[in-house]
Order: C-alpha cells, then sequence, then structure tokens
C-alpha cells in the first residue's frame, strides 16, 4: 500500500530525505509515494504539518500537484496507471503552477451585517442579504490589487457566508510585491479583517471542477 | 510555508492550521475515490474558527501578523 504525495515533473533531482519517498514516472511526469503499512487513520494536526513539509521539500526546484491528504493506493504500478490515464490534465496544471505559489486570505465580513434568522419580516432578511451581497462586492473591489498581482484566484464562501476564503497563484519573484500590497490594503482598510498565511504549495488550483 | 518560517505566536499556528486543513482535506488533486478520513476529523480541528478569526482585528493591533500574515 502506498500513500501519494505529489505529481511533479519527471526529473533527475534527489528526493527529500524525509519521508522515505520513492517515485514512479510516465512520460514527462512522476508520482511521489511513500510505502505505508496502513491508511492515515486521524488528520491530526502534527501530521498534517508533517505531510506539509514533506510536500514543499518536493517544492524545492519543481513544479509540484500536491494531492489530496489521505490519497492511498494499492500499488506503485496502480500509480503509474493514473499517471497514464491523466497525463495531458496533469501536465497542463504542472506548466500552470510551475515557479508559482499559493497564498491564503480570509476575509470576515462584520457580524452586523449577517441577515438575522428571527428578521421581521421575509422583505427585512432579503434587504440584509442584499445589504451582504453589495459588501462582498465591495471587498471583492477593495481586493483588486491583489487580484492583478496574481495568475489565478479563487474564491470559496463559508456555508455560513460570513467568511470568504480567497486563494491567490503567484508567481514566486512576486511575493515581495504581494506583500507590499497586502500590507498597504492592512493600513487604508483597517476595517478589513484579514489573515493571509503562505506561500503554500499551489492545493487550491489543483483541485478540478466542483 | 517555508520561506517565511514556522509561525511563532499560538494565535498564528492556529490560523496557519486552519489554512493547511483547508488545503490538505478539501483541495489536493484526487486521485483516489476513498479518501479515508471523514469530515469529522476537520470539524475537530475547525472547533473555534469562528472565534478565532473574529479576534483577527485586536489580534492584528497587538502586531502578532505582520505584513503577509503568518
Amino acid at each position: 500500500m502506498i500513500e501519494v504525495y505529489a505529481i511533479t515533473d519527471r526529473d533527475d533531482m534527489e528526493l527529500p530525505g524525509e519521508g522515505g519517498l520513492e517515485r514512479v514516472a510516465h512520460g514527462a511526469i512522476a508520482g511521489v509515494y511513500a510505502q505505508v503499512a496502513q491508511r492515515p487513520q486521524r488528520a491530526s494536526a502534527e501530521a498534517l504539518w508533517q505531510h506539509e513539509r514533506v510536500v514543499e521539500r518536493l517544492m524545492d526546484g519543481r513544479a509540484v500537484l500536491p494531492l489530496r491528504y489521505g490519497t492511498v493506493l494499492a500499488s506503485e504500478r496502480e500509480l503509474e496507471q493514473v499517471l497514464a490515464d491523466r497525463a495531458a490534465e496533469f501536465t497542463g496544471l504542472l506548466d500552470a503552477v510551475r515557479g508559482r505559489v499559493e497564498l491564503a486570505l480570509r476575509v470576515l465580513d462584520e457580524p452586523e451585517a449577517a441577515p438575522a434568522r428571527e428578521a421581521s419580516s421575509g422583505r427585512a432578511y432579503m434587504d440584509a442579504l442584499a445589504r451582504r451581497r453589495q459588501r462582498g462586492d465591495e471587498t471583492a473591489a477593495l481586493l483588486a490589487p491583489l487580484e492583478e498581482i496574481a495568475d489565478a484566484t479563487r474564491k470559496r464562501e463559508s456555508a455560513a457566508g460570513d467568511l470568504t476564503r480567497w486563494a491567490f497563484l503567484v508567481e514566486r519573484r512576486r511575493l515581495d510585491e504581494f506583500n507590499a500590497r497586502l500590507a498597504e490594503l492592512r493600513s487604508s482598510h483597517p476595517e478589513l479583517r484579514m489573515t493571509c498565511t503562505g506561500p503554500w504549495p499551489p492545493y487550491t488550483f489543483v483541485t478540478g471542477e466542483r | 510555508m517555508s520561506s517565511v518560517g514556522r509561525p511563532q505566536a499560538a494565535f498564528e499556528r492556529e490560523v496557519a492550521l486552519v489554512d493547511l486543513v483547508d488545503r490538505l482535506l478539501g483541495e489536493g488533486v484526487v486521485i483516489a475515490g476513498d479518501i479515508t478520513l471523514s469530515v469529522a476529523d476537520v470539524d475537530l480541528v475547525y472547533v473555534g474558527l469562528r472565534a478565532l478569526i473574529t479576534s483577527v482585528g485586536s489580534a492584528e493591533s497587538k502586531g502578532l501578523l505582520g505584513p503577509g500574515g503568518a
């Protein structure tokens, strides 16, 4: 049984020493994996960070498509078959993320802008929803300077709709520029509640349609 | 998260963990139909997320998050 970490360009560079990594290649791409005795049972913070460290080391000098955590296949032969079946898709994705990293931004909508469940009437509820939608549009407009620097942007809303998660795919060489614009945004709009983390492997940009 | 170093303050660690969970368990290439980890595993990590993010404003004013975040 193997746990798969990532799909990468096929290259002759040494794999990171950590994690007992091996790889199987097909054409111009390769799958990186480790032998495991059993499937991961729990997503402990420690296990997730350990996994993340391995993927980050892999990113050192190569383009990487990180896999969903917990991806376990029966054998390397099975992985090779996946590479063969989806070679064109993976090659395209590798080209899209090469030299780029992901930055994570969360923006919290002001609590008072969230429509109250107990809104006195359907009309009041609809008004509150419309106000919040407008706020969301305004926030998106404010984030335009970040979006300009990014090669791709993804936006996902929390189920409650009050927390928006943005992901930006940015060239490594433009990270300083991104940080400068973010700092500018923070000082000119202190009312925006934002957290930004990264750089991450490009998880959000390899997920596919959903 | 390598080039900016591991976040030190507890708050930054928490924020980074939430972003990590979102990515490892919710994103990434899917090649196997039977990812074993359940949403319940994720929920465990999510406990307190709302309170955490809500406290961002005050945390930033204390200088815990520099430009560019954790």
